[in-house]
């Protein structure tokens, strides 16, 4: 499985439209399943969350595994994968 | 003759005082005049400054700090005016109300005259780039003594990162980038980093995105046994209920219902399918779970949530400014945050706006 270093798209990672770029070039250069480092990220909002996670979500089975999370990137995970069938796996 | 002069007649009339009366005046405070065709005028700053007292009478001080009730047009003494020598004191909510409020003057085109002197409050916008920021909006329409601010001390350890003005879309992520490591070596938690970087990435994208303006931040800080952080940040675009009612599906609610709705999950200005509208959950959720508050006011309207103690209460504040736009100042606490959901923010919301 491919590791995609969020860390190259910044350590604050907000929103919205930045998520959509984002998430196009991780379809673009990384085949799928893929699965999401955090380390060094400082911030994750769930505007760009959103863009990120949920049509990568799509395309691996509803099926994501992130490493290198803190506390608050899980919140804001948790709460954009709230009331969808998506299983996180976090793995520090 | 233009806008920076009153004549004879005008001054009598601001200050409702006789000829003879502002004879004595001039003579006792040597008030300059100049002579134009035979026309006397005087300066409206020397004015201002020198005559004031006689407009303000005894004007109570204010304290206008994010907990207080004080909107900042109440230091408007005359049309134009605003005696800063009234602030008893003042903290970055105050200072960005007072931004929003006369940038929104001097965007109009409308001369604005700031009376100030050696005082804490002045030396306090002096100390964080305040009269340096309005006059990059428009100097031509901004006066003020600026001499009188001159070689203050400057430095005051609450401010972290004194106002900012974020112009564009992403500008907070350099800002933030900046301080991160800053706020680590003074001992803050990554946590506290990471809600900061969370909360400032949402409301600056609200006001560059919806609001479609720039937005002016402040970091501070508080003293205490616990470490904690005061992010505000504040623009003068069209305000929450305009924007939200926009969108059809909220076009009927009324303005202050429209304003809290806007917390809810789910609930923009944009088209549902877009399913946008978390970033101001996020933003209570945030707080919730940190057991902090947050003070947020759209178009003259303002509202306090407060989370300490699990107290989950919202009620109504006076507005800060009566200019349009949003303003929000949020506390963080260096302690836990634990993880709210977006039905448990919803349901409190809910609760709130079926009371009313």
């Amino acid at each position: 499985m491919n590791t995609v270093k969020m860390i190259q798209f910044g350590s604050t990672l907000t929103d919205r439209a930045d998520g959509k770029k984002t998430s196009i070039s991780i379809m673009d250069k990384y085949s799928q399943p893929v699965s999401l480092d955090f380390a060094d990220v400082v911030s994750l909002g769930s505007s760009f969350g959103d863009e990120v996670i949920l049509p990568l979500a799509e395309k691996q089975n509803q099926k994501i595994i992130v490493l290198n999370t803190n506390n608050i990137i899980k919140n804001s995970i948790r709460r954009i994968v709230e009331d969808r069938s998506i299983e996180i796996s976090f793995l520090d | 003759m233009n806008d920076q002069y009153f004549t004879i007649n005008e001054v009598c009339n601001l200050l409702n005082i006789s000829r003879p009366t502002l004879d004595s005046y001039r003579k006792k405070y040597g008030i300059e005049n100049i002579t134009l065709k035979g026309k006397v005028y005087f300066k409206k700053t020397d004015i201002f400054e020198q005559l004031s007292f006689a407009m303000v009478g005894v004007m109570p001080e204010l304290d206008l700090a994010v907990l207080n009730d004080v909107a900042v047009e109440e230091l408007e003494v005359a049309p134009g005016v605003f005696d800063l020598r009234l602030i008893r004191s003042i903290d970055a909510f105050g200072s960005i109300c007072l931004m929003c409020c006369l940038k929104s003057r001097i965007s109009a085109r409308q001369h604005v005259y700031l009376l100030t002197e050696k005082s804490s409050a002045c030396f306090y916008l002096q100390g964080i780039n305040f009269f340096q920021e309005l006059k990059r909006v428009n100097g031509e329409y901004l006066h003020y003594n600026a001499e009188i601010l001159r070689d203050v001390p400057s430095g005051n350890p609450e401010i972290i990162l004194p106002l900012h003005l974020i112009g564009y879309k992403g500008r907070e992520k350099s800002i933030l980038d900046g301080i991160y490591a800053s706020l680590r070596v003074q001992g803050y938690s990554e946590d506290i980093c990471s809600s900061l970087g969370w909360t400032l990435g949402e409301l600056a994208d609200n006001a560059t995105t919806h609001a479609n303006v720039p937005c002016y931040f402040m970091l501070s800080s508080l003293v205490g046994p616990r470490k904690f952080l005061i992010l505000t940040i504040g623009d003068i675009g069209l305000g929450i209920p305009f924007t939200l009612k926009t969108n059809d599906r909220y076009k009927n609610l009324d303005d202050f219902k429209a304003f809290i709705s806007a917390f809810k999950s789910n609930v923009s200005s944009w088209e549902d399918i877009y399913d946008r509208g978390k970033g101001l959950n996020d933003l209570l959720a945030i707080a919730k779970g940190n057991g902090a508050w947050v003070r947020a006011e759209s178009n003259g309207m303002g509202i306090f949530f407060d989370f300490n103690n699990n107290a989950d209460s919202i009620n109504v504040k006076t507005a800060g400014t009566k200019a349009t736009g949003t303003r929000y100042s949020m506390v963080l606490i260096d302690a836990e945050f634990d993880h709210v959901t977006k039905r448990e923010m919803n349901n409190i919301l809910i609760n709130y706006l079926e009371k009313l």
